[in-house]
This record gives structure tokens, sequence and C-alpha cells, in this order.
């Protein structure tokens, strides 16, 4: 199908089979590499973006199911976002493979909550890193809701 | 493992041990030039051109003379030092980035010795040469918990070395005498008269400067960087999406592939429709590999949907009615095979009580969170292959075996690996994309699914292992028997022999600072066919566990607590001993945890480097709850802390992982598991609090990406022991 899609504030048209999930046409066709294949099965949040502002996984999505939203990838992340900031200043990758997605899950989060709890954290924070960064991204998401209440 | 690692490349690495000097070293200045450079900069891999200055130390040359003798096809960015065309500095790194950090510490010790600005510094991964041999390997590969330990050395006589002949060049264009200039942040200056120069501007007249025979390595007081928690120079493009991983690498008019490959190891592929197949949109061809099958199309998603729609069949195998219930029979079996002895002492028949213990650990999968995969561009006058790899020399070879060219033909670009773990220290998926792209005649990238990812791993084997040990009456070692069955991963790597035993099946068992007495150690290998690799920390990730908890036990029994029993079995000036001490007060063992706590602790010696921890935890609706890992490292001189502590928790959260969930199930010589519903990772809301202390000491360096994994399932062990009363003695943990 020819689709036309509205990503990180840029207008692209492409042409693709209709059951082509979202992840692949982001990666295969509009080159846009940061979102990331893990498991091709909705299960590990590497592939995660967001639509209208809320996140999905992108690998488990066929764009027939678009319906003009808006989409954001890692690309189209401020880099001075808070979220940004703080996974910058608290050096939180290590392999860096599962960040696009805990950057776009943390992402949603700040916009959603302003004060999240634990919980609100460990739900919210559901992408898997074999990395094991959890420790660190558990303070990034501390210090980007500090960061931000600044900015504020 | 590093031992059997330097027997197979025993000759280059008597060569390379000789890298630690800087004798002879041979000056050449190249400037490059690069038929496929468009393609690499669109990959975003290697700005190259500009100038390059580089050198070899002894251990390299012969390869050098070879490679500028080849035709000018050849790729010459080979070097450490790179002016690129921007007037930007960058310098080359000898090692894979797998999120260890490693390209990160040797950027500083690098950056130190040289006195260049690190803040400034661009890094780049350097290709296939064995000028980037590891030293303590002889062989381009990244692994062992080597990377610091091995380029110690050799990366402070490097940019030693290139350091004094940047000086001399400086002081040539300003006719003054070396002696009087120094480096600072980048910048040569001429004392006398605060006259400033930045390497850039010399580095091409560094090229006629004789390098020195005996640079002068700085003393440890000189150092800016080394012994600092400097920020990660991978940060910055892993958090905005630009760090290229394998998996990213676009090239002009390049196909992608996905595979499947025999569920039965070593079996082959039977029928297959390949009309189906090739009437998917966008299917440009069907390859058979061996073992396997791949479609390869304009797309991920079309070679997908051509790979459903080609139904491969497969038949025979070696692995054919292997079932976990008879691999696990067999390796207990094992344990009757009187096996090969790596130790053994006189039986004690003078003792109190005896006991005896049967542990077990089983087949792991890597699960590193980037799927397995490899770009290769294959043309007449060349084979270049772009790959997430710990590997570039096995790449290399495999990529000229195949390809029928000639080792200089041949490039091996590394990109960013999403984990490696020790898996990556394999690469058929080099081969695969090598293979596809001869194929196609184009560029192709072979791209893994996840359930292949898991079903064709080199899997952690497992093992089972056996005590026999005597005690006197207040229940301290007399005897000690240990009888270890597994397989080999050694002879996996090395295309070894059927009945090969190697020093990573036992290692731990009988080589820990422990002063036990009469230890006997046998070793028995049963040869499973399952493909077998390194998985991070090795052997040591199931010794470790047996040890330790065999230890635990005997504690227990004796009614020590367990840091006594296993002081009364230390030299009290023991590296082990200095670990254990600071783990008691740092975990504030002495004070009784709350009633609903239970509490284990263990210390393993791996990698150069000792590891004690402290596990904390709870039982939460009948599931095991981790709360809190304490942990001490003494891994000698640490070069940046924070990286340190961060692989020792990423260790703690990957051995967690395995001790609390992991297990790859075999049925009909196939593996069940496929994807992260049925092979989980630790998440988020499962991770404890994990607290981390690195022992003070001037040591040499040891290693610190593995050593956090072994001590950690025999510590959770004993800890849910507290709570339930019983001993955990298999892996994964049920209670
Ligand atoms: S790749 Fe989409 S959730 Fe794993
Ligand atoms: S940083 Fe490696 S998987 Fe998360």
């Amino acid at each position: 199908m020819k689709l036309s899609l509205v990503v990180n504030n840029k207008k692209y048209s492409v042409e693709a089979d209709s059951d082509t999930p979202l992840l692949w046409v982001l990666r295969d066709h509009l080159q846009l590499n940061g979102t990331k294949f893990g498991c091709g099965e909705g299960l590990c949040g590497a592939c995660t973006i967001l639509l209208d502002g809320n996140p999905i996984r992108s690998c488990s999505f066929p764009i027939s199911s678009l319906k003009d939203q808006a989409i954001t990838t890692i690309e189209g992340v401020d880099p001075n976002h808070p979220v940004v900031q703080a996974w910058t200043k608290l050096d939180v990758p290590q392999c860096g493979y599962c960040q696009s997605g805990q950057i776009l899950s943390a992402v949603v989060l700040l916009d959603k909550t302003s004060n999240p709890t634990d919980e609100d954290v460990q739900s919210a924070m559901k992408n898997l890193c074999r990395c094991g960064t959890y420790p660190e991204i558990k303070k990034a998401v501390e210090l980007s809701t500090e960061l931000k209440r600044k900015e504020a | 493992m590093q031992d059997l690692m330097k027997k197979i490349s025993s000759q280059s690495s008597q060569e390379s041990s000789v890298a630690h000097t800087s004798k002879n070293v041979q000056v050449e200045v190249i400037e490059p030039e690069n038929p496929s450079r468009r393609a690499l900069l669109k990959a975003g891999l290697l700005g190259m051109g500009g100038l390059v200055l580089g050198f070899s130390l002894p251990s390299a040359q012969k390869a050098y003379a070879k490679t500028d003798a080849s035709s000018s096809n050849s790729y010459p960015v080979k070097g450490w030092l790179q002016l690129d065309e921007s007037g930007q500095l960058a310098m080359f790194i000898p090692v894979s980035e797998m999120g260890q950090g490693s390209q990160t510490a040797i950027t500083m010790i690098f950056a130190d010795e040289l006195g260049a600005d690190y803040q400034k510094v661009v890094v780049k991964s350097p290709i296939n040469d064995p000028l980037y041999n590891n030293p303590m390997f002889g062989m381009q590969l990244t692994g062992g918990s080597t990377a610091v330990r091995a380029w110690w050395e050799p990366m402070r006589v490097i940019a030693a070395t290139l350091r004094e002949m940047l000086v001399k060049s400086a002081a040539k264009q300003w006719q003054v005498s070396a002696k009087e200039c120094e480096i600072k942040e980048g910048m040569i200056l001429h004392k006398p008269t605060q006259r400033q120069i930045a390497f850039q501007h010399v580095i091409d007249t560094a090229k006629w400067v004789q390098p020195p025979k005996n640079p002068t390595l700085k003393k440890a007081s000189e150092y800016r960087y080394i012994g600092k928690s400097m920020p990660r120079v991978d940060t910055p493009s892993k958090v905005n999406g630009t760090a290229v991983f394998g998996i990213d690498v676009q090239l002009p008019d390049m196909l992608i592939a996905t595979v499947a490959q025999s569920p039965v190891f070593g079996g082959q592929v039977d029928s297959y429709d390949e009309q189906a197949a090739k009437s998917v949109k966008g299917v440009k061809g069907i390859v058979k590999i061996p073992h396997g099958i791949a479609v390869v199309a304009d797309s991920y998603w079309q070679a997908k949907k051509g790979l459903e729609k080609l139904k491969p069949t497969f038949k025979g195998g070696d692995t054919v009615g292997l079932n976990t219930d008879n691999i696990e029979k067999r390796l207990h079996d094992g344990l009757n095979k009187s096996g090969e002895s790596v130790k053994s002492a006189q039986a004690v028949t003078d003792f109190e009580h005896k006991y005896e213990a049967v542990y077990s650990a089983p087949y792991l999968a890597h699960t590193t969170m980037e799927p397995m995969n490899a770009t290769a561009h294959v043309t007449d006058s060349h084979c270049e292959v772009w790959a997430p790899t710990q590997n570039q020399a096995q790449s290399a070879k495999v990529a000229a075996e195949l390809s029928l060219h000639q080792p200089e033909q041949v490039t091996i670009h590394t990109t960013y690996l999403g984990g490696g773990f020790g898996r990556r220290a394999f690469v058929d998926y080099v081969a695969q994309a090598v293979t596809l792209s001869m194929e196609m005649e184009r560029p192709v990238k072979v791209i893994w699914s996840r359930p292949e990812d898991i079903q064709h791993d080199f899997y952690r084997p497992a093992a089972v292992c056996k005590f026999d040990v005597k005690t006197d009456a207040k229940g301290l070692p007399l005897e000690w028997q240990t009888k270890v069955v597994s397989d080999s991963t050694m002879a996996e790597f090395t295309n070894g022999s059927d009945t090969m035993i190697d020093g990573a099946m036992s290692e731990g068992l009988a080589d820990q600072e422990y002063q036990l007495p009469n230890v006997s150690l046998s070793v028995v290998r049963e040869d499973m066919k399952i493909p077998v690799g390194f998985w991070r920390s090795v052997g040591h990730s199931y010794t470790g566990f047996f040890l330790e908890g065999m230890l635990n036990d005997l504690a227990q029994k004796a009614g020590y607590d367990p840091f006594d029993y296993r002081r009364a079995l230390l030299k009290p000036d023991s590296r082990t001993a200095g670990v254990l001490n600071q783990l008691e007060k740092l975990s504030g063992w002495k004070s009784k945890p709350a009633d609903n706590v239970g509490r284990g602790m263990a210390v393993v010696e791996s990698f150069g480097s000792f590891a004690g921890e402290v596990v904390e935890a709870r039982l939460e609706n009948g599931q095991i709850k981790v709360d809190k890992v304490y942990s001490v490292i003494d891994c000698g001189m640490v070069v940046n802390p924070e990286i340190v502590k961060r692989q020792m928790s990423s260790g703690i959260i990957y051995g967690l992982t395995a001790a609390l969930k992991g297990k790859i199930h075999f049925e009909q010589g196939r593996v069940q598991e496929t994807n992260f519903d049925d092979y989980p990772a630790l998440t988020m809301a499962e991770t404890p609090e994990i607290i981390v202390e690195i022992v003070k000491s001037e040591k040499g360096p040891g290693g610190y990406g593995e050593p956090g994994v072994p001590p950690v399932a025999p510590a959770l062990a004993a800890a849910v022991s507290q709570l339930t009363d019983k001993i955990y003695r298999d892996l994964p943990l049920k209670v």
C-alpha cells in the first residue's frame, strides 16, 4: 500500500505491504535505525515508539492500523529533553541496544506523571535490558523528574 | 580459557608476548585510498581519509609488510592516530564495545599517556589487522574480561611512542630541543617561548621521526584520567539513536536476508516450497546455507514472509533423540566414569566426617539484546564485512575461506555490539552474510529472528559435579575430591576432538585461594553434539555455584558462620580474605537480618579478580524475591571505577536471571525455548538494590566484565536455604 506518515514532524510517503510492522518501515524504508528489533513479538520493548505521545511496540503494529497519528522515534526526541540529559549525565547505556526504547518509555512516563512513585516507574518501564542497566535507569528517571521540575 | 587461547594461537602469542617493549618499532604513514568510502560513510562506520600515524610493535611487523605488498585495493587505515578530513584527531581503539565499557577504558589510557584531551578525542573501531591483536590471546578477539588487562601495558607504550614522536616533530618545526617541550591537554608547548601547537599540525611531519626505542611512560601521579570515573565515550550516540550496531548497517543496493536453520543441530534441509516463497513481493532469492536456508529480499519483513511461505523441513542431525531427561541422565552417569585427572591426592583414612553432594547447572542461551546479524559485500577483488563481533580474527579467516580471497582482500569492520556475553566470539553469522552476498552478487545483511537466535546459540554447557569431602571433628576438610562432567567450549571454538578436555570445564574448582588439603579433581567430557560456547564467566558460571555451594553446605553442617569457615581455609593476607573482610562490613553481616529475610554469601576468584557477594532475599507469594546484593571486588588497579561498578552490577543481574529463570530444554534434539516469554530475562521490578565496593589496590589490573556473575547464584541459594530449610544444589533455583 501507499502510505504517508509523519515521523518526527517530517512527512514521508512509502510503498510497503499493509501487514508490514511499523518498525520495519521505519528501519528498512525510512532508514531511521534508532528504533531497534529485539524480539519481534512485543515482548522486549526495544522497538518502542510513540503514536501521538503514547508508547507502542512497533514490531507488532502493522502500518495498516495507522490512523494519521504523529510518530515519534528516538531521532525525534529533543536532545535537551530532561530524560536525554539525565541518561547522558548518568551514563546509563551499556551496550545501548535497548536504550532507544527505554528513553521513549521514560519520556511518556514523565509526560504523564510529574512525580512518579516506584510503582509508576516499574509499570511504565517494562522494557528489557540484558545488560542490566535497570538501577541506572531508575536513577535517571528520578533525575529527569528533578530536571523537569527545575525547567518548569 | 586464556591458557587455551594462548595454546591455539601459540605462534602469534609468542610474538605478542614481546609486544610490551617498543624495540624495533617502525613507522608508517599511510595515505588512505578507499574504493568504497562512500558506502562506509553512509554506514557511519569509519570516516576515512586524512592522515594516519601508526607503527607496529614487533608482533605485527610481518603482517604489515604483507599488507603493504598487496594491491592498492587494500584498506590501509591501520594505525593508532588519524587526522581526519575535518581536522579531528581520532584514536583507533582495538576492542569490541559490547557494553562492557572497554572502549572508554582503553581510550582513557591512550589519551592519558599521549597527553590528548579526553573530552575532545574521537574514537574509532579499527578494521581487522594483526596490529590490533589482543596481546593476551595473540589474535584480534575481545573476551575473557581481558581488554584492560591485555592493553594496559602495550597501550601506554604505543601512546608514549606517539607522544615522543609528536613532540620531536613539533620541536623540529620550531627548531628547538625536544627537551624544552611538553604536552598539555592535546597541545605541545615550547616552555621557554610559550609557543603551542596542536597534535593535528605535527602529525604529518611526525612520520619522519624515528620512534623512540624506550619511550618514557608517565608516572601514576601524572595521570589525569586513569583512576577517575570519566564519562563513557559511547554515551552520546547511544542516547540519541545514532550509534551504529550491526543491524543498522546500510549499504547502497543492499538486500536483507533471514534464515531458518535445522532445529536438530547438524541436520539438513529436506524440502521447501521455493515457488511459494518467490511469490512473496520483494523476495529476490532462496539460498541454501550449511544446515539451513535463507530467504533474501528487499526488506526484512518481506524476507520473513518469504520464509514463512518457504516452509522448509529438515532431516537428520547430530542431536536426534536428545531430550532434557536423557541429557541429564548422561551427565549424572558420567560421574561413574574415571575421566581425566587434573589433580590427584592420597586418600585420607583418618577422618571424622564424610560428606558427598552432587550439584548441577543447565544449558543456557545468551540472548544478547541485538539478535545475530552481519552484512557482507563480496566482489571479485574484495570481501568486506560489517559485523557486531567479538572476534575479528575468526571473522576474517572465515570470510577469506568462503570468498576465496586472500587475507589482505578481506576487511572486517566492527560495529557496536548489542551485547556479546561470549556469544559473539563465534562468527556463524559472518559466514552466512558472506555466502549470501556471493550468491546474490550484492551486499547482503542477514538478520536472525529471536527464535532463531535462541535456538541456534552456542550454549553454556550443562554440568554436573560431585564432591566427596572428608573432614576433622571441627568440620574442616582433610580431603577434597571433585569430579565434574560437562562439555568442552574450547573444542567447539577450536574444532577440537570429541574427547578433548579443556581447562574451562573445571576452572575455579581446584585453583581458588582456599588452602584445601589432599585435593583431587577429575573431569569427564560428555560431548552431546549440542553447540556450546563461552557464556559470561565461562566455566566459573557453574563451578562458582558448585564449590561455593559446597562450602556453604559444609559451613552450615559444621556450625560455622560462612565467612569464618572460609577464613579458616584462607591465608589471612590473601586477596580473597581481603574481599571477605570488606564484604562482611559492607553488608552488615554481623547484625541480624529481619525475620523474613534470608542471607547468603559467596566469593569467587575469576579472570584475575576476586569478587564476593551477599544476597538478601525473601519469599513473596511462594516466589523468590531478591531485595539486595552487596558486592566487593578486588580487580587490582582500576582505570575507571564507575565502569567497574556497572559491570559488577550488570554481571549480578545477568547471573540472577540465570539462577532464577535460566534453563534451555531439549526435545528430540531441538531447543524448546523461542523468545523472551519462555526464556525470560530479569525485569526492572525484579532487580534488587545493588551496592558495589572496589578494594583499593595497586596490583596489576584484573577483569571485571565477568567476575560479578559466579558468586551470585551460590549466595542466592544459601539465602533461600535460610528461608526454606532446604539445600539447593540445582540451577535454576526452584522453591
Ligand atoms: S522488538 Fe518489539 S517488543 Fe521486542
Ligand atoms: S544496555 Fe544493553 S540491553 Fe540494555
